[in-house]
């Protein structure tokens, strides 16, 4: 700035002094002074010859573009563009304009614009341009909502930014981000965010970090963190008010207001934020903002008829039909979202309708514009491919499936009850697996990631400094996840539940336990052959402690010498938390449920639950399905080869494996250093039965990063998914194999749910750390009862009472 | 201390020997207890039976050893940068436990279960130490201090 200064008064000569100026108008407009800008350029205008004048015009749309002022801009963009020659400088107007359609909602001018300017920087050869222009076309897909395309474009350019531009990767991490919380990966949107809000900072990027809070508010209010969204929305806001720049700033406190409570003044809020987005030209967010108010004039009309937050005072008759009325036209005025709206308005959109339907009285309306809404959803998760992104989509219908499940149960139709437990749980894998391509770049990833974390657990357990390894494996993981991010999906693909009938003929002498929650309580859904009944059981928070606690009674006792008094207080804790479980979750259906087989179909951390550590589990099978419907589609256990393999650690790993060969000839068996990954692999696919000991590691921040330790290196959950036969049957005789981290929509993500996506009917595995020879004795007698004709649950319910081993998928 | 030679050994001392960072708040967070009457837990090693078990820990176990009481935790990562404790304390009892922070946090109670087992959720990262109260008020165990 001081040199810019000390230039002008040293130029005499008008067209550099005309330079000059515009460069310092530009500057001074960073620095939030745009008026003073403008005045620069008013003053550069007389002194720049004609040739001259477009890269001016440019300038001065940059400065209206800059407060938010997209009417005044557009013109001088459009001279701009027909005037300049320089490719830099036409290729940055046509980005910049292009930026405009793009927040106009104008998406196919903008793809023009950039596309056009794109084609220039690779012509002549502009890196940096190149690398930019990728990036807001990958913005654009995101808009299209075609996030394979942009995720994978945007892993693409990290590298080109690194080398050209480091400065702006804080930039690229908002605007992956973005793409992250349209994918519904709120968590990993949020640590990259978390360091690009740090960056930007450091740099004094304060645009960009009013964008990084503005997303992280999103994601927060995505992930059911209200507060935290409240808080940082006001913050992005604060800082787009000092920019002045209301057309960011109306977004953000729109967002502030959706992560607020309802209150009795949300809906005027609301219609006031409606108007002024309106004005601002940014139809969708206006909408959101009239959704909202709908949303809220609904609440205020049936407060006194349904559970009403703080301050709602029930209305008179008469009151509460006038604020109907007023939603009513609300929604007429706004439109209803369509086809070029986000995932997230649209859904929006669905979820409003329904509730003001219901409020009106209409409950079949409501009940099919959430139907609607799901598979809105369902149609969206299609499209990848990837169980990463399939299972994340679900995130974006938490309240509509709330929504559907609190209608059916308030309706007490234990057919809708079902209906929406399956449509608001495990949705990911009523799609058809797709097999990632063979690609060898991913390929020697995966490898490279093989030996680096040997090398890293070598390490580690010789106490060598290992901070290089982990940097190196931790920059693998990554490359490997966002290639699979761009994998697209089959398709189409199912999407319709089984119905209550189908569940009922398909059962045999089981019953199956549905749970669900319901605002803070656990209930179920019980049904057998002959009857269906819903069934309260009381506080969620208790049932989920008690999960926690008794696994980590499992985790502390397994394999360790504790002195005798410390034994027996751990058995005893280990005792009570059993029966505070059990209390929790099947006491009271005892007299539905008798002495059957269970099914049981778990939500949120009961997914993860030791069951065969109830007393009232001993010996009963118990298999544990994340759908009702994917029990029903299991595969019979088709014949195929025996795969046995012992991986390195275990002094009773070889010896289980002896054993169990002897009771499978012909079987393929790997031990030693024939257990390799390589080898593990090959024989995995195509295999009917595969038994693996070895030591496991379930991995809770990227659950398909779990791992079974195999000789020379691990077998990775990303390994499972590019089988092309998966095994029908899998056991994993290993540590934590059988958890699993749960996502929003009972998603479950981990080294067994892989499995089950890919195709495998039956996984045995253990929910918690496993003593090596209480292994080896549990999975010999197991295998000798399915030798015997046992069912998976019915031999497991006989040889693992007492330990974390459960049944998961059929049996 | 005006001999510059001592001046210069300390400088050396400083420089190939340097105290922890955190070396003040732990002096002060030990002195602010008044343990005169309790008894002092010694960190004890994980010791594994047979042939221990099929994973690498993911969870910290700690285990302290008195005379009166044994005290056991584990220590497991939540997504949001804070941790969940797990305990247990054999002989077990419904007694009061409490985990001391530094300030500002300060510290937490919570009651036992019959069994001697407690939880403490929740927690953030740093300096910690657990007090457990006898059966009727005597005979306190504390733990020595450890970084959460």
């Amino acid at each position: 700035m001081r040199r810019l200064r000390a230039a002008l008064r040293l130029t005499g000569e008008p067209a550099s002094r005309g330079r000059v100026l515009v460069t310092l108008a530009w500057a001074e407009a960073e620095r939030g002074r745009v008026d003073l800008g403008h005045r620069l350029l008013d003053e550069a205008e007389p002194l720049t010859p004609p040739d001259g004048l477009a890269v001016l015009h440019a300038q001065r749309a940059a400065l209206f573009n800059r407060n938010g002022r997209a009417d005044r801009a557009m013109p001088w963009f459009d001279r701009a563009v027909a005037g300049l020659t320089d490719p830099l400088d036409l290729a940055k107007a046509l980005n910049n304009r292009g930026m405009l359609h793009l927040d106009a909602g104008r998406a196919g001018p903008a793809r023009d614009d950039m596309t056009r300017a794109l084609r220039l920087c690779r012509r002549h050869g502009l890196d940096l341009g190149t690398a930019l222009l990728e990036v807001n076309l990958a913005c654009l897909d995101v808009v299209r909502g075609d996030l394979p395309a942009a995720l994978g474009a945007f892993a693409a350019s990290r590298a080109t930014y690194a080398r050209v531009v480091p400065g702006r990767l804080p930039t690229l991490a908002v605007e992956r981000a973005r793409a992250l919380v349209a994918a519904g990966l709120f968590g990993a949107a949020d640590r990259e965010l978390a360091l690009a809000v740090e960056q930007a900072r450091a740099q004094g990027q304060d645009n960009t970090v009013a964008e990084a809070l503005h997303v992280r508010a999103e994601a927060a209010l995505l992930a059911g963190r209200a507060t935290a969204a409240a808080s940082w929305a006001a913050e992005a806001r604060a800082a787009f008010v000092r920019r002045g720049n209301p057309r960011r700033a109306a977004p953000a406190a729109l967002l502030g207001l959706r992560a607020t409570p309802f209150s009795p003044a949300t809906a005027a809020q609301a219609r006031r934020l409606a108007a002024a987005l309106r004005r601002l030209g940014l139809s969708e967010d206006a909408r959101v903002a009239a959704l909202t108010a709908v949303r809220a004039l609904v609440r205020a009309a049936s407060a006194g008829s349904t559970p009403s937050g703080p301050g709602l005072v029930p209305p008179t008759p008469a009151a509460g039909r006038a604020a109907l009325r007023a939603a009513e036209r609300l929604l007429a005025r706004y439109g209803r979202p369509g086809r070029h709206d986000r995932l997230d308005t649209r859904l929006l959109g669905r979820l409003a309708r329904a509730e003001l339907a219901r409020a009106a009285g209409r409950p079949r309306e409501a009940g099919r514009e959430l139907a609607a809404g799901m598979a809105t959803l369902h149609r969206h998760r299609a499209r990848f491919g990837c169980l990463d992104l399939q299972t994340g989509a679900s995130a974006h219908g938490h309240d509509l499936a709330a929504a559907g499940l609190t209608a059916a149960l308030e309706s007490g139709s234990v057919a809708a009850v079902h209906r929406w437990s399956e449509r608001s749980r495990a949705q990911a894998l009523l799609l058809s697996p797709v097999r990632p391509p063979d690609d060898p770049a991913l390929a020697a990833d995966l490898e490279d990631l093989r030996q680096t974390r040997f090398a890293l657990r070598a390490a580690e357990l010789a106490g060598r400094p290992a901070v290089a390894l982990r940097a190196r494996a931790g920059e693998l993981e990554r490359r490997v996840r966002e290639s699979a991010w761009s994998l697209r999906g089959a398709g189409g693909g199912g999407g319709a539940v089984a119905t209550l009938g189908a569940v009922r003929a398909g059962l045999g002498e089981a019953a199956l336990v549905a749970y669900v929650r319901h605002q803070g309580e656990l209930r179920a859904l019980v049904v057998t052959r002959d009857r269906a009944g819903l069934a309260r059981l009381g506080e969620w928070a208790a049932a989920e402690e008690a999960v926690l606690r008794l696994r980590a009674d499992l985790d502390t006792a397994a394999g360790r010498a504790l002195p005798e008094r410390l034994s027996v207080a751990v058995a005893e804790a280990t005792r009570r938390d059993a029966r505070a479980l059990q209390a929790a979750v099947l006491d009271p259906l005892a007299g539905l449920i008798g002495h059957r087989d269970l099914v049981v179909v778990p939500t949120g951390v009961l997914m993860t639950a030791p069951w065969a550590l109830l007393p009232s589990c001993a010996g009963r099978p118990v298999t544990v399905a994340p759908s009702a419907t994917s029990w029903l589609a299991r595969h019979r256990t088709g014949g195929g080869p025996v795969t046995l393999v012992a991986g390195p650690g275990n002094e009773r790993g070889a010896d289980e494996i002896g054993s169990i060969a002897a009771l499978y000839p012909g079987a393929t068996v790997l031990t030693a250093d024939d257990a390799g990954p390589a080898a593990t692999l090959r024989a995995l696919d195509g295999a009917g039965l595969a038994h693996i000991a070895a030591h496991g590691r379930h991995e809770a921040e990227n659950a398909l990063f779990s791992a079974l330790e195999l000789a020379g290196g691990p077998v990775l959950g990303y390994d499972l998914q590019r089988l092309d036969r998966p095994p029908a049957l899998v056991v994993l005789s290993s540590c934590e194999l059988g958890l699993s981290e749960v996502r929003p929509g009972d998603e479950s993500f981990g080294m067994a749910s892989a499995l089950l996506a890919a195709g495998t009917a039956t996984v045995v595995a253990s929910v918690a750390r496993v003593a090596d020879e209480e292994a080896r004795a549990v999975m010999v007698r197991f295998h000798q009862a399915l030798r015997a004709g046992q069912s998976a649950a019915a031999a497991l319910a006989g040889a693992a009472a007492g330990t974390g081993f459960v049944c998961l998928g059929g049996s | 201390m005006d001999d510059p030679v001592d001046a210069d050994i300390l400088r050396r001392i400083a420089r190939l020997d340097p105290a922890p960072p955190d070396l003040d708040e732990r002096v002060l967070f030990a002195i602010e207890l008044d343990q005169a009457d309790a008894e002092v837990a010694r960190l004890t090693a994980t010791a594994y039976a047979g042939s221990g078990a099929r994973a690498a820990e993911r969870t910290r176990t700690i285990t302290f050893e008195a005379d009166s009481r044994t005290v056991m935790i584990t220590v497991v990562e939540r997504s949001d940068n804070l941790v969940r404790i797990d305990g247990w304390l054999a002989p077990g009892g419904a007694l009061r436990v409490e985990l001391r922070l530094p300030e500002p946090t300060g510290s937490r109670t919570v009651v036992a279960d019959p069994a001697g087992r407690f939880v403490f959720d929740e927690v953030p990262h740093g300096l910690a130490q657990l007090l457990v109260e006898g059966a009727d008020g005597t005979g306190r165990v504390v733990t020595p201090s450890l970084v959460l």
